[in-house]
């Protein structure tokens, strides 16, 4: 698979899972597939189990719009509640960063790092960073940029 | 020409170590800039990135690259330490690393930084931090423990 490739599979994989679109992910993940949440000390083995998480998400999504993805060839993407903020790699492991607003209104930034095997969707970590009040230690070496969240 | 991404991070982890601030221009850009997307922060220019780290309370935490290793392809690598580097990987001019910390409080954090090299300097960061929290009980059915990451 040519880097290309990989980054469009690395960004179908991600619509995929914003969208809940659980047909599109049987097709893209590997049959050894992992998803490791390391903050919660959780993993999520098999394309069933990931599936199955997906479908019983306990919440509503929200659409927050498009934003450019820096680092591709054709830079947009859009879900419903996620939005694709950044998207950097090479033939096999992709890093994906993405904004998320959430049932309760919190505005979550999410780092997911995929690894690619046999043209799939081998081995996934994902990291949920929340926004923050900006410290007031520091603020006279620092400018504000947009919103909290990015 | 790919970069080697794990000598240019520990020539950073060095400084940083050593809090060599009048080497922090061997290892960053004059026109550094580093963002903080969760507050919508940027910090630009050298200087400016300097102030933050001089004045931080409490002092920074060190990285140890001492006992790293390289499993597997060797893009991947672990230490040990107060601020512990889980992994590394990059390609091209961009990398992604990530550090699990432990704060003076107690907390552990996973921070992710996501930067960018012109020549063998680090030009713009993106820094992320995301804490730990408890496994929520409705995604109990579909996982299981991930032992090796948790506190460790």
């Amino acid at each position: 698979m040519g880097a290309k490739e990989s980054r469009a599979l690395f960004e179908r994989y991600m619509a995929a899972l914003n969208s809940r679109d659980v047909a599109a992910l049987g097709e893209l993940l590997h049959p050894d597939f992992e998803d490791q949440y390391p903050q919660s000390g959780e993993v999520t083995r098999g394309a069933a189990n990931l599936m199955a998480l997906i479908t019983n998400y306990p919440g509503e999504y929200e659409d927050l719009g498009r934003d450019r993805v820096i680092g591709g060839e054709d830079r947009y993407l859009s879900t419903a509640m996620f939005t694709v903020l950044r998207v950097e790699g090479n033939d096999d492991i992709f890093t994906g960063v993405q904004r998320a607003r959430y049932p309760d209104g919190s505005l979550w930034i999410i780092i997911l790092i995929a690894e690619l095997k046999d043209g799939l969707i081998h081995r996934t970590q994902s990291f949920w960073a929340p926004t923050f009040d900006p410290p007031a230690w520091r603020a006279q070496w620092v400018e504000r940029q947009g919103e909290q969240g990015g | 020409m790919a970069s080697d991404h794990r000598a240019i991070f520990e020539r950073v982890a060095d400084v940083i170590n050593r809090q060599a601030w009048d080497e922090f221009g061997t290892v960053f850009t004059d026109d550094f800039v580093e963002e903080y997307p969760q507050s919508g922060e940027v910090i630009r220019g050298l200087e400016n990135a300097l102030a933050v780290r001089r004045n931080y309370p409490g002092g920074l935490g060190g990285v140890d690259t001492s006992s790293a290793r390289l499993p597997g392809n060797g893009s991947h690598w672990a230490v040990t330490s107060m601020f512990t580097v889980v992994r590394l990987e990059g390609s091209g001019d961009t990398a992604t690393v990530i550090f699990k910390a432990r704060y003076p409080d107690g907390a552990t954090w996973w921070l992710t930084a996501v930067y960018e090299l012109r020549g063998d300097k680090i030009a713009r960061s993106t820094m992320l931090f995301a804490p730990a929290f408890d496994p929520p009980d409705w995604r109990e059915p579909y996982r299981e423990p991930l032992e090796r990451n948790r506190d460790a």
